[in-house]
């Protein structure tokens, strides 16, 4: 009885139940609320836990329990008549508890408490159940909807190709390989776990500003002293017969010093002495070791000259190592603003079909523009100035890198396909105060990335140079007082003709004569 | 005391299908009827019929005499009908040696059962005559009183639709009758088969079921039948309920009546709920033997008020409703069944 009862209630009880857990859902998807799931199941063990108590508890009179069997059982009142008139000398009642007997005795006990099925209310109750699971799944009120199968197999691609970039870093083995191993992993499975485009896009930006935050901020200015100091003692080693890399000539040097004349060491000395003032503003280390070594061999003193370089052999290398580090850093946040690009261009692409944009298949708008860039080589032999027009696709598949483009050698190059001259292109004029472009190359590598700030605001061609670019060995490395006259010819023909305003000519006849001054 | 045993249950149960039976030979397809007026002798209530004419009303009364071996009455009711030709009158008789003295000449009240025919058409002073008997089962003629003989049942008739000269029975003497039974016209399959008893010359023979003895130990056994508490309250909240100023009442019973059941039908109902039990052969009632009689024993003990008679709303509609809404006595225990 205490189990019909406990049925019977719970069918009754069980569509407002239902409501509750309904509302407790609801309030989970509209608000920040999150444990909507827990107390819907609270709610629910509670109600059933209060149900037991109650039922264990409830009180049951023997013509309660009479009356229920006698109902189940179709006894007609013969039960609680029997249970009312129980006189064993009466005769009417004993002929009255006889048939109760043996009504009792050809029923079956099974029949006398049925557990009875409201339909109504299993229909409400089921109604609602499915009403509360189905707001309980869905995404929460505010967030993206539901991840879209091509937003899923972009996803999943960038994750794999995180994967791809860790094992080229693992393979690369830098300095920095263990963290940014780490970091891609993480990020792939956060790629693969994402519930939300948006939240793809914040694992992405939050890897990306991790990797930044282990870049060097002089990495630019590092790169460009240690990549200018082994491309200049390349092309002017400095002994005849010293390997091609800067350390090995440093150490070559420290074993020959003695067999070198008097006149070969002042030389080295002032050439020492050049080498560690290029360095000074990137790789202020190798400068003092160089500087110390130029002046050792002006004291005379080999020995002190010969720790140095190679104090500055091993500085060297191990700038290399650090600077292969730091490249690799650079290298893997290119590549994390490559896939965040790709992603975005698949949100838009595929929710909002942006203008000018392939909805289907995600590719944003072809990149066009222009860049430019000027450097000097470390030892002052030559400039180069690169510009790029650029018409890569922003391709949601692929986004590889694909400048390459060496310069040409003179003093204006060709630059390699802009990866987003688009920006730069369109951005003339606009608030965009940085951009990417291609400088010159290393021995036809691929294109190296220096950063140069644009002048947002001031119209096309208000570009400033930030970094020393690095200019290509071969015919983009001429002595400047060989093109000098005619540069001299120039600067005058634009001071003549009064091409350049006038507070800015004497600035310019002063530069030039300084140069030439040298030059003498 | 009658001793009540299962045989004598079984053997009553047995005696009054005979019966049924019986009259059944007679009135064909009024089961009801024949069970209704059956219920009203053993429980010892008059019954009013309502029926138009030509149901077979005095039919009905002759086959239970019959049935049942006992005496029978029809007076025809009539406006100049006066009470001394029901329940008899003193005669002055001058005997041989020429004294002259009073003689009680009984009326045709005398008889185990009488069919009082068109009671309405009576005046109000002939039908008291006749209720009065109906209550004390005796009658007093010239200040002497005078038992009626046992059984004794009152069948009376009324025309609902010729009601032109006719004398309603107020509702103090309509509280009188246990129960009220509208006789319904017969079906068509019923029509015929009264046709084939009724129109070849022969009337149908209506058999003895019982014996006068058996019958007065069923009408003397059937108030013994205990009634268990619960449905006694059940009665209660029953007749409760057709009051209009009651807690209980239904909106239709406190829009439609004006005065709910007497606590004569109360007893009404219990006791023709005992005799269905013996019918049956149940020692005890049940619930649905006082579903069964209520609406018989209630439909003329609920005086209808204005609304109901312009709307058209009958008694037995309320009754309905009024056994809609007082549930039967289940465990206090809410969602056991």
């Amino acid at each position: 009885m205490r189990l019909a009862w406990l049925s019977a209630t719970a069918q009754r009880f069980a569509p407002y139940l239902g409501l509750a857990v309904i509302l407790v859902l609801a309030l989970q998807w509209s608000t920040p609320f999150d444990d909507g799931w827990l107390v819907a199941a609270g709610l629910v063990a509670t109600f059933l836990l209060t149900l037991i108590i109650i039922a264990s508890a409830i009180r049951i009179t023997d013509w309660d329990a009479s009356r229920a069997a006698e109902r189940g059982l179709a006894a007609r009142d013969a039960l609680t008549s029997a249970l009312e008139f129980d006189d064993p000398d009466d005769d009417v009642h004993r002929l009255i508890q006889t048939r109760a007997e043996l009504l009792v005795e050809r029923s079956d006990p099974s029949r006398a408490i049925p557990f009875r099925a409201d339909g109504s209310r299993l229909r409400q109750s089921g109604m609602t159940a499915a009403l509360a699971l189905l707001i309980g799944l869905l995404p929460p009120l505010g967030s993206a909807s539901a991840l879209s199968a091509d937003i899923e197999a972009a996803l999943d691609a960038e994750a794999a190709q995180i994967e791809k970039l860790a094992a080229a870093v693992a393979a690369a083995d830098v300095e920095t390989s263990d963290e940014i191993i780490a970091e891609l992993e993480r990020l792939a499975q956060e790629l693969r776990d994402a519930e939300s485009l948006e939240q793809a896009l914040q694992s992405l930006d939050d890897a990306d500003t991790r990797l930044d935050a282990r870049l060097d901020p002089a990495f630019l200015s590092q790169k460009a002293a240690i990549q200018g100091l082994a491309r200049d003692l390349a092309l002017r080693p400095l002994a005849d017969g010293a390997p091609l890399d800067a350390a090995s000539q440093f150490d070559h040097l420290a074993d020959t010093l003695s067999s070198l004349s008097t006149p070969e060491l002042a030389a080295l000395a002032d050439r020492l002495s050049d080498l560690a003032e290029s360095q000074a503003a990137g790789n202020p280390e190798l400068s003092g070791h160089l500087a110390d070594a130029s002046r050792a061999l002006e004291e005379g003193d080999l020995s002190e000259a010969r720790i140095s370089l190679e104090e500055a052999a091993s500085r060297q290398r191990t700038g290399f190592d650090q600077l292969s580090g730091q490249q690799a850093l650079v290298e893997t946040s290119r590549a994390l603003d490559g896939a965040r690009t790709r992603l975005s261009g698949e949100g838009a692409g595929t929710s909002e079909l942006a203008e000018g944009g392939q909805g289907e298949d995600g590719q944003g708008q072809p990149g066009e523009g222009q860049g430019q860039g000027s450097g000097q080589g470390q030892s002052g032999e030559g400039q180069a100035e690169g510009a790029g027009a650029g018409g890569q696709p922003q391709d949601g598949a692929s986004g590889e890198i694909t400048g390459v483009a060496p310069g040409d050698g003179s003093a204006s190059g060709d630059g390699g396909q802009g990866r987003i001259g688009a920006d730069v292109g369109q951005d003339h004029g606009t608030d965009v105060e940085t951009a990417e472009v291609f400088a010159p190359i290393d021995e036809g590598a691929l294109a190296d990335l220096v950063q140069v700030g644009i002048d947002g605001g001031a119209g096309e061609g208000d570009i400033v140079g930030r970094a020393d670019g690095v200019t290509q060995r071969g015919e983009s490395i001429v002595p400047y007082a060989q093109v000098l006259p005619e540069y001299l010819n120039e600067a005058a023909d634009a001071l003549s003709e009064l091409r350049l305003p006038p507070s800015m000519r004497s600035i310019v006849q002063a530069y030039f004569d300084l140069l030439a001054a040298e030059a003498r | 005391m009658v001793r009540l045993e299962q045989a004598n249950l079984d053997d009553y149960a047995a005696v009054a299908h005979a019966v049924e039976s019986a009259v059944g030979t007679m009135i064909a397809g009024q089961p009801d009827l024949i069970r209704q007026t059956l219920v009203g002798l053993l429980a010892e209530g008059h019954v009013l019929l309502e029926g138009v004419p030509g149901l077979g009303k005095t039919e009905l009364v002759k086959a239970f005499s019959h049935a049942i071996g006992v005496g029978f009455s029809r007076v025809q009711f009539t406006p100049d009908l006066m009470p001394a030709d029901i329940v008899g009158t003193q005669v002055l008789e001058e005997d041989e040696s020429g004294h002259r003295r009073f003689q009680y000449q009984a009326g045709p009240v005398f008889t185990n059962l009488l069919l009082a025919d068109e009671i309405n058409r009576a005046t109000p002073k002939t039908q008291a005559a006749l209720l009065e008997a109906m209550q004390e089962r005796q009658v007093t003629v010239a200040g002497r009183t005078r038992d009626l003989p046992r059984p004794f049942l009152v069948l009376a008739t009324q025309n609902p639709i010729e009601l032109e000269g006719t004398y309603p029975l107020p509702e103090a003497q309509l509280d009188r009758f246990m129960f009220k039974v509208t006789v319904h016209p017969p079906t068509a399959e019923v029509l015929e088969e009264i046709l084939r008893r009724t129109t070849t010359g022969s009337v149908p023979e209506v058999p003895l079921a019982v014996d006068i003895e058996t019958i007065a130990s069923m009408i003397a056994l059937t108030p013994q039948l205990p009634v268990a508490t619960h449905l006694l309250q059940y009665v209660s909240r029953i007749i409760e309920a057709t009051h209009p100023e009651g807690d209980t009442a239904s909106p239709p019973v406190k829009r439609y009546v004006r005065w709910g059941a007497s606590p004569r039908g109360a007893q009404s109902i219990v006791l023709a709920a005992k005799a269905a039990a013996m019918i049956d052969g149940r020692p005890h009632v049940t619930a649905e033997d006082i579903r069964w009689a209520v609406p018989a024993a209630l439909r003329h003990r609920l005086v209808l008020g204005y609304e109901a008679t312009a709307e058209g709303v009958r008694s037995d509609a309320i009754i309905d409703e009024v056994l809609h809404s007082v549930p039967e006595p289940r465990p206090e225990i809410r969602g056991v069944p």
